[in-house]
């Protein structure tokens, strides 16, 4: 291959390698970290090839470190970084001799990855037939876990909720939106009549118009604009509390503005404008008017890639609260899941997970899809009764929402 | 590592009593060199401040620290108005017959600005080392109105007018991950992650931190540590925390670690309640983990740990 030759688009580290020409050799390492999604721009390829003509390059350890530092710009980005170093340069260090035995561990390494892949084919196999066993235990099961006694006893549907009982839960929830609204910043915002004297705007208006001091300019701190993501699992299996939940989504949107609710089962809905629209059975007629996968399977990862896709830009930044209200049955595949729950991790203040099973006594969250997502999760709470919202509510009022 | 240039900062890092391996050797040297920003992250007390500090007496020149926290803006960043003298000046000036263009021009002059970190740090006679310490605290409107200057090395005051640097300082920013920093900063830095030391680096470290240290002693602390930081805990000890344990031994004139020491001085290494108490329910088979077994009591003697462990 000749020297300025660049290589073809996702060519094995082999081919890859085996250049000697240094830049040459450098941009095909940039590329292939690329290809695992490191943002490597032109920047920190001139970095880089800068930093190489500071070092001796026949010292294969400060030329590690030489690259380390200039491309990999997080300790994730390390992490790639350090695989595919080795896979790409201790190959071109020693491409000839070891040619045969690299190509024999590539081979390994995609046996390994057709092994893998079929464990995970497995595994969703497993999810459903599970599932689908199951099914009937488990209904059973919440019942009882689920609800306390009385609200077992007098009545399943939540729609039909004393009156007194929505009055609860409707304070609950303001106490909730009120602990989540009113965080003050450290920020100032002018002010005219509370607050501090603002000097600066003081002088700096009043010299305009005379050499008097004559409007006061004062400064106050700014209230923090938080904002609120609900996502509510409406598959089959959390069929019992979705009615609930319905209640639970119209508290929220009546006492906190800034909030967006999705519901979800097999696809992704957005509901708010529904929730605005008056007496409850007016917005539980409009939502099963207007949604026909009510209560069908659930495809959580699938159904948060879609918001990802289509809606984080409005209302997802990091002053958002993310509720996520499910079981964490997913039928899906687990991969989306585990790549939407790290973005929504990434990008939010916090992620909450409320599982209405978690009220139960023994409950373990060894669910696939529950498993992938704990990793991401704040605050995982139970949120099936009164008694829980009250420890959901406790535990926000103590959160360090500053300073994440 | 073979390199002389590199060796050098490790010999004069090691001088100001700080152990730099390879990785921080090299991106110190990288960031001196190229005239890049070093953005530095890892837990807490592991020397992340340390190296702004180190490398600001290796150059022999100033170091300018700016402290981060949340509603820092450019007022405590960059420069503000002295407010008070500017309005006695303007009390004095009242008599006379200036107009107002005269009197703004006096009033924001140069003698009422006071210079804020970023500002001292452009106009300073020699490139100093700038010290933006725990920028994960500061808001994202801070970051952005950074990211400005680290690109361009130049601020303008309304005012005044544009300052561009006469002298690109050297950027050290640390962050402790509270929040993740935006790529856009990431980007316009070289990044060096330092985690805890190993033991051998440990040891380095607290040897050349206390002196008259025991060498057992020291050897002990730092196993502890090691073994110490695997546990589960809410705030695992950093390198500070084992410098200041090891001087505080010294201080109490132990030349070796033994239950009763560790439980009584365990306060300085862990800063949490529940980890207290964690440890010093475990202490004993802890202790013997680490190579250190208690010796036989006396009969009838019962230690204070003795009892909690019952």
């Amino acid at each position: 291959m000749p020297d300025n030759q660049l290589p073809v688009a996702s060519p094995t580290p082999v081919n890859q390698a085996v250049q000697h020409n240094l830049s040459a050799n450098l941009v095909a390492f940039c590329r292939l970290l690329r290809e695992h999604e490191l943002p490597i721009g032109i920047t920190e390829q001139v970095d880089a090839l800068r930093a190489l003509e500071l070092i001796p390059l026949e010292d294969f350890e400060s030329f590690y470190f030489a690259l380390k530092t200039t491309l990999a710009k997080s300790l994730q980005e390390q992490q790639i970084f350090d695989e595919q170093f080795e896979r790409f340069w201790q190959i071109w260090k020693q491409a000839s001799s070891t040619q045969q035995k690299l190509e024999q561990s590539q081979e390994d390494a995609r046996k390994k990855q057709n092994a893998f892949q079929y464990k995970r084919v497995q595994q969703n196999f497993t999810t459903i037939s599970d599932w689908l066993n199951k099914e009937e235990d488990c209904e059973e099961e919440k019942e009882v876990a689920g609800y306390s006694p009385i609200e077992v006893t007098t009545e399943k549907d939540f729609s039909l909720f004393h009156e007194l009982e929505v009055a609860e839960i409707q304070a609950w929830i303001d106490m909730i939106g009120k602990l989540l609204a009113n965080q003050m910043s450290r920020r100032y915002k002018i002010s005219v009549s509370k607050g501090h004297l603002d000097l600066r705007n003081c002088i700096r208006k009043n010299l305009r118009n005379s050499n008097e001091i004559i409007d006061l300019y004062r400064k106050k701190k700014r209230t923090k604009k938080l904002r609120m993501v609900l996502f509510c699992d409406v598959s089959k299996s959390m069929e019992l509390y979705s009615r609930f939940f319905i209640q639970f989504m119209v508290a929220f949107q009546k006492s906190f503005r800034q909030i967006d609710t999705f519901v979800f089962s097999t696809a992704l809905h957005y509901i708010t404008p529904y929730l605005r629209a008056g007496p409850i059975s007016k917005i539980l007629d409009d939502i099963s008017e207007n949604i026909d996968d009510w209560s069908g399977g659930t495809r959580i990862g699938k159904c948060l890639q879609d918001y990802l896709a289509k809606y984080q830009h409005n209302t997802l930044h990091r002053n958002t609260i993310v509720f996520i209200v499910s079981d964490g049955w997913d039928t899906g595949e687990l991969e989306l899941l585990d790549n939407a729950m790290f973005e929504l991790k990434r990008k939010a203040k916090c992620v909450i997970w409320l599982n209405p099973l978690k009220g139960y006594h023994d409950y373990q969250p060894s669910t696939q899809g529950m498993q992938t997502a704990l990793p991401y999760i704040d605050f995982f709470g139970a949120a099936h009764n009164l008694q829980s919202m009250k420890e959901f509510a406790h535990y926000l009022s103590q959160m360090p929402l500053r300073g994440r | 590592m073979k390199f002389p240039e590199v060796e050098d900062i490790q010999k004069k890092f090691e001088k100001e009593g700080y152990i730099a391996d390879s990785s921080i050797a090299m991106a110190i040297y990288l960031a001196e060199s190229l005239k890049r920003p070093l953005l530095v992250e890892g837990p807490a007390g592991v020397g992340k401040t340390d190296i702004a500090k180190v490398m600001a007496s290796s150059l022999g020149t100033d170091l300018i620290r700016l402290q981060c926290y949340e509603g820092l803006d450019s007022n405590a960043a960059l420069y503000e108005w002295n407010y008070q003298r500017q309005l006695i000046q303007i009390k004095l000036e009242e008599r006379e017959n200036k107009t107002i263009r005269e009197k703004e021009e006096s009033i924001f002059s140069e003698h009422f600005l006071l210079k804020r970190p970023l500002l001292k740090a452009l106009t300073h006679v020699k490139s100093p080392v700038l010290l933006i310490d725990e920028l994960d605290r500061a808001d994202e409107e801070f970051e952005s109105f950074l990211l400005e200057l680290l690109s361009d090395w130049q601020i303008s005051i309304p005012e005044i007018g544009t300052i561009v640097a006469q002298h690109i300082p050297y950027v050290i920013i640390t962050g402790n991950r509270t929040r993740e920093l935006s790529d856009a900063i990431r980007r316009r830095c070289f990044y060096l992650w330092i985690d805890y030391p190993d033991y051998e680096k440990e040891l380095g470290i607290v040897r050349s931190k206390v002196e008259k240290i025991d060498q057992r002693l020291a050897e002990q602390i730092c196993r502890f540590m090691e073994k110490l930081r695997q546990e589960k805990l809410q705030k695992i000890p950093g390198v500070a925390e084992t410098i200041d344990w090891a001087k505080a031994l010294v201080v109490l004139h132990q030349h070796h670690l033994n239950a009763d020491i560790v439980q009584e001085t365990l306060g300085v290494v862990l800063k949490d309640m529940a980890d207290i108490q964690h440890v010093s329910q475990s202490l004993s088979e802890f202790l013997e983990s680490v190579g250190l077994t208690q010796k036989p009591l006396p009969e009838g003697f019962v230690t204070e740990s003795a009892v909690h462990a019952r």
